[in-house]
């Protein structure tokens, strides 16, 4: 098992009445891609600005590489690359004058890495920031998060305004970024964004974890999806056996649809007993077991 | 210094415009004001023996001599002094959340005592631009209009417009610290240098010098500046000990607290 880079244990942060996130505690390897997920509110850009420094948690820690988040941000943020959710960036700078200020201050040379980035995301470096779209205020966000080649890069939503180009072009980059050793920790609630990179989710619920799992685990050890017709109506407590969840059924009583991770061989006898007319067992979708997370 | 490069190009056309218009202004105010020297004994004698003068601090005996005329002035430059160091104190950190750029710079390796550094800095460069723009200009137009003046008592006086531009600066820094979501720097900067000006009068006309240990206007007298050739020392002292408190809670606060964001 590779070392863990960033590690949160207990971490809490209220804001008196709102809520913020409450004892959140899981750890990120290094060399992993760790997708944080959650829908609007959830709090995960909260834990995100702990882990910057930004905020200071309420109990619990965060730390980045052994460091306290909140009492040494300066030394850690030497090796992390970090993209907000929102576009923060001098509207009134060129996008070259930003980038080559992010270089300064992370002690780099960025000329070659900048010029090298912005010709794959098609960025003009010429423009000035305040007159970009939403979507190349990313890409400078992007362009200057990855600049100083980080060991550890921390990314709020990065794929929000980008077009489907792009964001292929986006993550193609994060995969080589990965490979060269790069530890990435993504937050999103665009699902199909987790699934196609990341190797273990943390779910964020009303300011809580759900949970933690691969995403081999949460694929192969979760739900199957069934859907069934029978030639007759089904009893509406025909399913009731442990592991059964979502379960649908239409007007007539002959389809029906639920989530199953119980014993393969109690739902085969319970299916050899219907008169079948069709039947799918599929693969959820990261959509469909993350809604059951939230039920 | 990288932050203080920055931030000295962000703010480097409103510190010059503020240093020229102070200085034009002073340059061009100041021979005017002389002919009112000539015209002072003319007064009606109701003007010259009301409480103006003395929430001014300015008596008719001072003002008719060309450093007391340039005293007189130099106290309304010290409103507009103040005005911009609270601005120029308060905007450096309050332009952080409200344009809601902290996020980035937050989270750069630089670190939080290296930006309240570099922001101090810069505060501290942007009043003395002032400070050397408006003496020249008032050294000029004091040579040109009126020679011979005391050297000594003349930079006490561009002192006083320097210290006080300082004093507000660095409240203007403490102040955006605590509360950064501020939109309307200006404003704020406007009503606290005003209600200072205005407890400064009211203590001079109540006569009560406790009051004035409540407004950096009362530290620089121009009267006692004439009398004595100097501040008055316990004012200095509360000066300095006002001025160590500024930097110390705003270092402490920016240290400790959570990085505001617009968002």
């Amino acid at each position: 098992m590779n070392e863990p880079v960033i590690v949160l244990n207990e971490l809490t942060k209220s804001y008196g009445r709102h809520r913020g996130v409450e004892g959140i505690s899981f750890s990120v390897c290094q060399g992993e891609i760790f997708g944080f997920i959650g829908p609007n509110g959830a709090g995960k850009s909260t834990t995100i600005r702990a882990l910057m420094g930004l905020l200071k948690p309420t109990s619990g820690s965060a730390s980045i590489f052994g460091l306290d988040c909140s009492q040494e941000p300066a030394r850690i943020a030497k090796d992390v690359g970090y993209l907000p959710s929102e576009n923060c960036y001098y509207n009134n700078m060129k996008v070259r004058e930003m980038l080559l200020y992010t270089a300064e201050l992370y002690g780099v040379d960025g000329h070659r890495r900048m010029e090298e980035l912005a010709g794959r995301f098609n960025l003009d470096l010429s423009r000035r920031i305040g007159d970009l779209s939403l979507g190349n205020k990313k890409k400078v966000g992007i362009v200057s998060a990855l600049l100083p080649s980080p060991k550890l890069l921390i990314m709020d939503e990065p794929t929000s305004g980008l077009d489907p180009l792009i964001q292929q072009t986006f993550y193609d980059l994060l995969k080589e970024e990965n490979e060269h050793g790069t530890t990435i920790f993504l937050s999103s609630h665009v699902l199909s964004e987790v699934q196609r990179l990341c190797d273990r989710v943390a779910i964020l619920r009303e300011g809580k974890l759900v949970g933690v799992q691969s995403m081999k685990t949460l694929r192969e050890n979760g739900y199957k999806k069934i859907s069934l017709t029978a030639k007759s109506a089904i009893p509406e407590d025909f399913f009731s056996i442990p592991g059964t969840a979502n379960f649908e059924q239409d007007k007539a009583g002959t389809s029906v649809s639920f989530m199953f991770n119980g014993s393969s061989m109690t739902i085969m006898e319970k299916l050899h007993q219907l008169e079948l007319e069709d039947i799918l067992i599929e693969e959820p979708s990261l959509e469909e077991i993350f809604l059951h997370y939230y039920e | 210094m990288l932050i203080f490069r920055f931030e000295w190009k962000r703010t480097r056309n409103y510190i010059l415009i503020w240093a020229a218009a102070l200085a034009v202004c002073i340059f061009s105010m100041t021979p005017v004001y002389y002919d009112m020297i000539e015209t002072a004994g003319t007064l009606p004698s109701g003007f010259t023996q009301g409480g103006f003068w003395e929430t001014l601090d300015v008596s008719l005996t001072l003002l008719m001599e060309p450093l007391g005329m340039y005293s007189f002035l130099t106290g309304f430059f010290m409103i507009a002094g103040g005005v911009f160091g609270m601005h120029l104190g308060l905007s450096l950190h309050t332009g952080e959340c409200t344009e809601n750029t902290a996020e980035y710079l937050y989270t750069k390796p630089c670190g939080r005592q290296m930006i309240f550094k570099g922001k101090m800095l810069c505060a501290l460069v942007g009043v003395c631009v002032t400070g050397i723009s408006y003496l020249l200009a008032s050294f000029l137009t004091m040579m040109l209009f009126r020679p011979g003046f005391p050297v000594g008592e003349f930079l006490l006086v561009v002192g006083s417009f320097v210290l006080l531009t300082l004093f507000f600066a660095l409240l203007g820094l403490m102040v955006g610290i605590f509360h950064p979501n501020n939109r309307s720097p200006l404003l704020t900067a406007g009503l606290v240098v005003f209600v200072e000006y205005c407890i400064t009068s009211f203590s001079r006309t109540v006569s009560i010098r406790a009051i004035g240990f409540l407004s950096p206007f009362s530290f620089f007298s121009p009267s006692e500046i004439h009398d004595a050739g100097a501040y008055s020392w316990d004012y200095m002292l509360w000066y300095l000990l006002l001025l160590f408190a500024f930097i110390i809670l705003a270092y402490k606060k920016i240290l400790k607290r959570d990085i505001a964001l617009a968002v």
